[in-house]
């Protein structure tokens, strides 16, 4: 079957099987940062802004997301000029193997654009859905009430 | 063998007809269908252009529609009361994106052994909405008792009486992303110094789910001060298969555990 996906502002005409995932979708219409974890819903790190509201991407029938907005890590920030959540990853120390980081600072992005001064028991329930395989949680959690702060212009 | 078919219909009664046919089964948006062989599926009907995305109240009944997800119910019922057994069992449930794509009445249709959902609205005294074969407002446990209920039905709502009930809710899981090996669900109405009614309802047992009625029997009616939470506790009775790493015996003894700790906290009894 075919459709059009709106995928971080560009539209995209896809072919896609009718039992295909969104996540396959993306990924092989070239949106790789959408990364392939347990493909259970489980790990978080194929998060995606669904319509805006966070999802994993591996849950989703691609039959049941057309035409709808979705946003992929790539729309914050590049190495050039990266989002505020990202750097404060970086200036956190909260990257390792960096694989769940981008369903980690997409997740930071949907809680921050909600709550802009979560606490950390905020904190911890929003990145609920995402595991990071080297466990640095503790920097993970540092480094989105660090964002948070930034962009209220606190620190 | 043909490949799935999907199905874009705008009204209840086009999904109605579709689900008729063989094979052919809704699906608003859910995880569930996921965990399912897609395979043995021929059609899938998209609930979508449908307007069941809703939460509504009126008077003291509160209605959600068969689309609305876990984590919209559990913001607009937590709006309402912090005590709803709902908004606490629904917010706990899943994580994060997989409670922004569960839906009420895909979960309920589905009642997996893991449902955060289902112990509080039999609990509630909760009523599904049907559309198809069986039209109108039923009992949740009789939609999950009763097969014929189920067949070729559509649920396209579920409504509950907002009660004033203080409640325990609690969801046994080694970690924080398991799925429940069984869930309780405590509710209790006070009146001055007594408790003038108490359901206390699990899931994930033998049977799916168990009213855990010598509970509630020992419970209603009797003074605040005089309950023994370890006494009452004895009383549940609950039984499990096998779980993988738990025993029968070691999950009821979990479960009177809970009891006694809900109990507790519901009569204000420090432990």
């Amino acid at each position: 079957m075919k459709g059009a996906f709106n995928v971080n502002g560009v539209s995209v005409e896809a072919s896609f099987h009718a039992d295909e995932t969104l996540l396959n979708v993306l990924r092989s219409h070239g949106h790789t940062e959408v990364k392939e974890g347990c493909d259970e819903g489980q790990c978080g790190a194929c998060v995606v802004l669904l319509d805006g509201k966070l999802v994993n991407s591996c849950q989703v029938l691609a039959a049941t997301a057309r035409d709808a907005e979705i946003v992929t890590i790539r729309a914050l920030g590049n190495l050039h000029e990266p989002h505020p959540i990202q750097r404060a990853f970086v200036d956190a120390g909260a990257v390792q193997c960096g694989f769940c980081t981008p369903g980690m600072v997409l997740a930071a992005y949907s809680l921050i654009r909600r709550n802009s001064d979560p606490s950390e028991m905020e904190i911890r329930e929003a990145l609920d859905g995402n595991l990071c395989r080297c466990t640095g949680y503790v920097k993970i959690v540092e480094a989105v009430d660090l964002a948070a702060r930034r962009m209220r212009g606190h620190a | 063998m043909a490949e799935l078919q999907w199905f874009y219909p705008d009204t209840v009664e086009e999904v109605v007809e579709l689900i008729s046919r063989e094979g052919v089964i809704p699906h608003g948006g859910g995880t569930g269908i996921l965990r399912g062989n897609l395979k043995k599926i021929r059609g899938l009907v998209d609930l979508s252009r449908l307007p069941l995305q809703y939460h509504r109240k009126r008077g003291d009944m509160v209605k959600l529609g068969a689309c609305t997800t876990f984590a919209d119910a559990a913001a607009y019922l937590g709006g309402l009361d912090r005590e709803c057994i709902l908004a606490k069992a629904l917010g706990s449930a899943a994580s994060t994106p997989l409670r922004n794509r569960i839906t009420m009445g895909g979960s309920t249709a589905l009642f997996p052994v893991w449902s955060d959902l289902m112990g509080p609205l039999i609990a509630l005294g909760a009523e599904v909405e049907l559309a198809g074969t069986n039209s109108g407002l039923f009992p949740v446990v009789r939609y999950v008792d009763e097969k014929e209920l189920r067949r070729g039905a559509l649920i396209t709502g579920l409504r509950f009486r907002m009660d004033s009930w203080t409640s325990f809710y609690y969801r046994e899981t080694r970690t924080f992303s398991d799925h429940p090996a069984f869930t309780l669900t405590l509710l209790c109405r006070k009146e001055g110094g007594r408790i003038a009614e108490f359901r206390a309802l699990a899931t994930g047992c033998t049977g799916r789910y168990r009213r855990l009625a010598q509970v509630e029997e020992a419970l209603s009616g009797v003074e605040l001060e005089s309950v023994d939470p370890k006494e009452v506790a004895r009383a549940a009775d609950v039984g499990f298969a096998a779980k993988k790493f738990m025993s029968p015996d070691y999950l009821k003894h979990l479960v009177s555990v809970q009891v006694e700790r809900g109990i507790a906290e519901l009569v204000g009894r420090q432990q």
